[in-house]
């Protein structure tokens, strides 16, 4: 009940914002399948759109096919229509794959930035210091409103996937998550993890 | 104050229930909907799919949500929190909260019988045991299968006697089904053999409140939790393992400030979490298998130091006994020092004095203010890790005994609390679904209740006088007796095998052998593997209706659609409730036995309404509330609201969100039950008892003792090296149930069942390799559980469950991780001197395998066998089955087996 009641409303959000009111655009998203994301180490959106050849390399370096080349058929299902400057640029949806960060792979750095040629993206070393000096995707927001923990049920699945559990997401009692802007890169670990649908963690993607 | 308003509460809900109730008996014809949902349905009703809401209790853990089964034309769809039901308060946990996806994935859907079956009569033993594919069995008709089974268990009763026979129980099931499989095996077949995995999970604590109060009852109530001054868990991941009663305890402590304590030999999430809360007063003991040293050491200091809060000697006189010993062998030889010094081989001063004497000194003081206010004091909860302990019935007396000593009982708000790992073990307990016991805490050679059961059941008095008289080594014991050919066939219901220890030379073997009977809803249940004949089942969510008793005493109805479906949303017709199977066999049986089937199963299938075809389970709970008449069980209250307000059985329980036994008494029934049990708690005026039921009316301290031997580890080598010779080849003796004083010498000096090689590990130039090529064991492995799985059959087949921990993983410490060169992540084989399995290791609380909660000490591994199929069942293919490594070794008394204290040593793959 309570879920499609949820859902029509959201569906109702979407429909009325349809039309361009940009302030609500991150709202339809979050309600619709979640926003995209640029790869980590990306510079800035304007810089990145210049730089990016659109060679493809960082989404075959990806271990966990979190990247895919933005068009109008992978972002239907995400809200992502491209721009005419944005298309086949690199993009990653949490909600369907996202970026662990290569934890767990081989080498020094993250692979896809390894992989660009162009400076796109900038080059990161494994380590966690220069993960959060240098990615930034996003940052991740928890919806109170449909949070299992923070309406009784105590799930904390989001933050058992951070991978800087504790600081960029931390759960008080009853495992109700909080994140810390300061330290959360944007990973979209959580938001693939959230077992809440419409998912209650999601990544509010890096706009500039 | 909570406690006040949670009652207040309570009854004006009732009020309004019972006004209601009056106002809607013409509604919808569904017993178990919802007083509310009856409205919102019939207003629905145009709009599409009819849609109810259903009362039951969470499937899962031993805390026993109330859960609202949301159904769509009789398919379950969803799962709620109720927010009426007193335990949870609209809580609810991950594994409950998805409780409804697993139930229509690979149901089994007709009967199945092995092609080639097993038959000890003869000697035969099945070629196809082990293999589960659609080849080795035919399809059956259920009659056609009901009457192979009856004939060859028939036969065998008459060649081998009935003890020959044995069942395997399951605290999933209904109430009504196990009472019914209880008359099946000691009164109709004569056995017995009977177990259940309640064995396995809570008898420690059983025959540890047998032991010290006289009956197998948990004084205590979650409610307690809000009144208590000083909360301590041994043994008791219970963040994990019992999330809702967890967070109400972290809840309290965020308001109040009690402090607490954990005892477990990891830093986990339940640790980590009440530090997180308040650090200053969250304390950890961080041990391995040093409780009783420890309790006992706690006394010691209160004794010494704070003699205020030991109770008067007049009181210990009157209300127990054996406390003059306890108080002299505690002085004598447990002081902090001593404990600690004993304890160093293997708990390498974690432990330390100031730790032991910081928490006496709150224990003091909390036991003091509580009796200063008469609520409040120690609330102690202990976990199945504590009771899965060679010396797990020791370990709960040794609790009792702390409590005793410093009068933490019987008062709101204090007490001993042993949480159940089964929504239903409580109630396999109290209907006696294990050897020698009776229904309603009564042992099977107590005559004069043995009569009363025997009338209640129909059954001859002399033939349960017989059945009395059989031995069975409990269920470990029982499949060494198959293997020693002494056990022929077997029924398993609604249970697993893979929970048992010792898989590959002791539990799969004597499946082998045996002629095994298999209730199972899954088509790829382990069980179907050594199965010769396959009954599927109905599962939770499915009965029409069935009783749970969750931890704190509560029987509350688990109302169901009565029709199972399978992937493909076709009917099942094939599935039937345990209970309906129990009562045919037990017919078909007893018809064969040449019993009374009239006088013994009454009961006929309904021929109406929407459960048509199936027994109702509400007049078997009939019987079994009016044979609970005299016994401290007593619920026979229920049955005189029933006459004199004209209320069902079933709604009673609905209406007042689960009755706490006993509830002897008119009043107390329309109470709710009894919230606290002994020192006249319960407000029954001709309790069949005085203050406890024990003999004397008196508690009964005893001294457990902890000694590992000269030089701190002789005897504990001594032990290990006898039990080692025990399943060291597949289906061989020597047989463990042969040896018991073997047992009793390791429980009496609360040993380990193995004895790792520590001095290779504390050897800093040794490696992995060198542990291989020399043949050692250096690491001690724990089994356990993991928050988001319910053992090994459901939450893996839920998506959302299984996403989140999908793989088999080892928790190795930090400091081993560097020294062996482990990366996290890296795939490793662990061995221990019966079998392997194969697992990702996870290190630390920053590991990128999920969970990720707990940290280990150096030397100490941790696998959750929750995974243990989540692969396949199939042993082709199975890789991460964790209880082929772990030793069968068992206490003496209660039977649990030691999951915790494996000798494994890591190969890499």
């Amino acid at each position: 009940m309570n879920r499609r009641a949820f859902l029509r409303n959201a569906v109702a959000l979407g429909v009325a914002c349809g039309g361009g009111v940009a302030l609500f655009r991150g709202e339809a998203e979050a309600a619709r399948g979640g926003a995209g994301l640029r790869p980590p180490g990306a510079r800035s959106e304007a810089e990145f759109l210049s730089r990016c050849i659109r060679c493809f390399r960082c989404a075959d370096a990806c271990p966990n096919g979190a990247i895919v080349a933005l068009n109008p058929q992978t972002g239907r299902d995400f809200s992502r229509t491209p721009g005419p400057a944005e298309a086949g640029t690199p993009v990653i949806f949490p909600r369907r794959q996202a970026c662990m960060l290569c934890q767990g792979v081989p080498g020094d750095e993250l692979l896809c930035t390894a992989a660009c040629p162009s400076g796109a993206l900038q080059l990161v070393r494994k380590d966690p210091a220069d993960i959060q000096a240098k990615v930034r995707m996003g940052t991740a927001r928890i919806d109170h409103n449909i949070c299992y923990s923070w309406n009784c049920a105590s799930c904390g699945v989001c933050a058992r996937a951070c991978p800087f559990e504790g600081r960029a997401l931390k759960v008080g009692i009853f495992e109700r998550p909080v994140v810390d802007p300061a330290y959360c890169v944007g990973c979209g670990l959580c938001e693939r993890a959230c077992i809440r649908y419409p998912q209650a963690a999601s990544v509010e993607p890096r706009r500039a | 104050m909570v406690d006040r308003k949670a009652s207040i509460n309570r009854r004006t809900f009732l009020e309004l229930s019972a006004a209601t109730v009056a106002a809607s008996t013409t509604a919808s014809a569904h017993p178990g909907e919802l007083y509310e949902a009856k409205h919102s349905a019939a207003d629905l009703a145009a709009q599409g799919p009819r849609r109810r809401v259903l009362q039951a209790q969470c499937p899962y853990c031993g805390v026993g949500c109330g859960t609202l089964i949301q159904v769509e034309d009789d398919r379950i769809v969803g799962i709620s929190p109720d927010k009426q039901h007193p335990t949870n308060k609209g809580l609810q946990c991950i594994k409950g909260l998805n409780a409804h996806e697993p139930t229509y994935r690979d149901r089994l859907t007709r009967v199945l019988v092995r092609k080639d079956m097993s038959d000890p009569a003869t000697g035969h033993v099945s070629a196809t045991k082990g293999r589960f594919d659609d080849e080795v069995f035919r399809e059956a008709s259920y009659e056609e299968a009901e009457a192979l089974v009856a004939d060859r268990i028939a036969s065998y009763v008459k060649q081998f006697g009935g003890n020959s026979i044995g069942l395997n129980g399951s605290g999933q099931l209904t109430m009504e089904a196990q009472w019914i499989e209880n008359l099946l095996m000691k009164g109709v077949i004569g056995s017995n053999s009977i177990e259940a995995n309640a064995r396995m999970c809570m008898t420690s604590a059983v025959t540890g409140y047998f032991h010290s109060y006289g009956s197998d009852t948990p004084p205590t109530s979650y409610d307690d939790i809000e009144q208590a001054d000083f909360i301590t868990f041994w043994g008791h991941n219970a963040r994990d393992a019992h999330p809702i009663l967890f967070w109400r305890v972290a809840d309290y402590k965020e308001k109040t400030g009690i402090p607490t304590l954990v005892s477990d030999p990891r830093r986990t999430g339940t640790v980590t979490a009440l530090e997180d809360v308040n650090p200053r007063n969250s304390y950890h003991f961080q041990t391995l298998n040093g409780d009783i040293s420890y309790l006992n050491a706690i006394a010691h200091v209160i004794l010494a130091k704070h003699p205020a809060a030991v109770m008067p000697e007049e009181w210990l006189d009157r209300h127990t006994e054996g406390w003059r010993e306890y108080v002299a062998g505690v002085k004598e030889r447990y002081s902090p020092a001593q404990v600690i010094e004993r304890l160093r081989y293997v708990d390498e001063g974690r432990v330390t004095v100031e730790q032991i004497e910081k928490i006496a000194a709150l224990w003091a003081e909390a036991s003091l203010k509580g009796r200063r206010q008469g609520r409040g004091g120690v609330l102690t909860f202990w976990g199945i890790g504590y009771n899965q302990m060679l010396h797990g019935q020791h370990n709960t007396i040794s609790i009792i005994n702390l409590h005793l000593l410093t009068g933490n009982l019987g008062r709101p708000g204090c007490g001993t609390h042993s949480q159940t790992g089964q929504p239903n073990a409580m109630s396999e307990r109290l209907m006696g679904g294990l050897t020698g016991r009776l229904p309603f805490n009564k042992p099977l050679d107590d005559p004069k209740w043995r009569d009363w059961i025997a009338d209640c059941w129909g059954v001859e008095r002399d033939r349960l006088a017989q059945t009395a008289g059989l031995k069975n080594p409990m269920v470990i014991g029982m499949l060494e007796r198959a293997l020693n050919d002494d056990l022929k066939a077997m029924f398993w219901m609604y249970t697993t095998h893979i929970h048992l220890p010792d898989l590959n030379t002791l539990v799969r073997p004597a499946m082998t052998k045996l002629f095994c009977v298999v209730q199972d809803i899954y088509r790829h249940a382990p069980n179907l593997l050594y199965a010769d004949v396959v009954f599927p089942a109905q599962t939770w969510g499915e009965w029409p209706g069935g009783v749970y008793i969750q931890s704190e005493r509560r029987l509350y109805v688990n109302d169901g659609v009565g029709r199972s479906f399978d992937e493909r949303g076709q009917v099942i017709t094939e599935a039937r409730p345990d209970m309906d199977m129990a009562i045919d066999k037990g017919k078909a049986l007893a018809a064969r036995l040449g019993l009374d089937v009239e006088k013994i199963l009454p009961w006929k299938r309904r021929t109406d309404g929407p459960f048509a075809g199936s027994y109702d389970p509400e007049e078997v709970f009939a019987a079994i509330v009016r044979a609970s008449k005299g016994s401290d069980a007593d619920v026979t209250g229920l049955l005189e609201v029933r006459e004199r307000d004209g209320v069902g059985l079933y709604d009673q329980l609905r209406r007042l969100r689960g009755i706490q036994w006993p509830a002897p008494t008119y009043e107390i029934a329309k109470a709710g039950g009894t919230p606290r049990r002994y020192m006249g708690q319960e407000g029954w005026d001709e309790a069949p008892y005085a203050l406890f039921p024990r003999q004397g009316g008196k508690a009964k301290f005893k001294l457990c003792e902890q000694d590992y031997g000269a030089d701190g580890s002789a005897l504990l080598r001594e032990v290990a090296g006898e039990l080692a010779k025990y399943g060291a080849r597949p289906g061989e003796g020597p047989f463990l149930y042969q040896n018991v004083a073997l047992l009793e010498k390791a429980r009496d000096n609360a040993l380990t069942p193995e004895l790792p090689d520590l001095e290779f590990h504390r050897d800093a130039t040794k490696t992995l390799e060198d542990a291989k090529a020399e043949d050692k064991y250096p690491f001690w492995l724990g089994l356990g559980i993991v928050y988001e799985h319910f053992h090994t059959a459901k939450t893996i087949r839920g998506p959302s469950t299984l996403r989140l921990v999908p793989e088999q993983y080892v928790e190795v410490s930090p400091a081993d991780g560097t020294r062996y060169g482990l990366a996290d992540g890296e795939k490793v084989r662990i061995v221990t001197r019966r079998g392997s399995y194969e697992a990702r290791v996870s290190i630390g609380t920053t590991s990128m395998v999920k969970p990720a909660r707990s940290t280990t000490f150096p030397g100490y591994l941790f696998s959750p066998w929750n995974l243990s199929v989540a692969d396949s069942a199939d042993p082709a293919r199975n890789r991460w089955l964790v209880n082929a490594v772990s030793h069968r070794a068992w206490d003496p008394v209660s039977g649990q087996a030691d999951y915790k204290k494996c000798a494994a040593r890591i190969e890499r793959v």
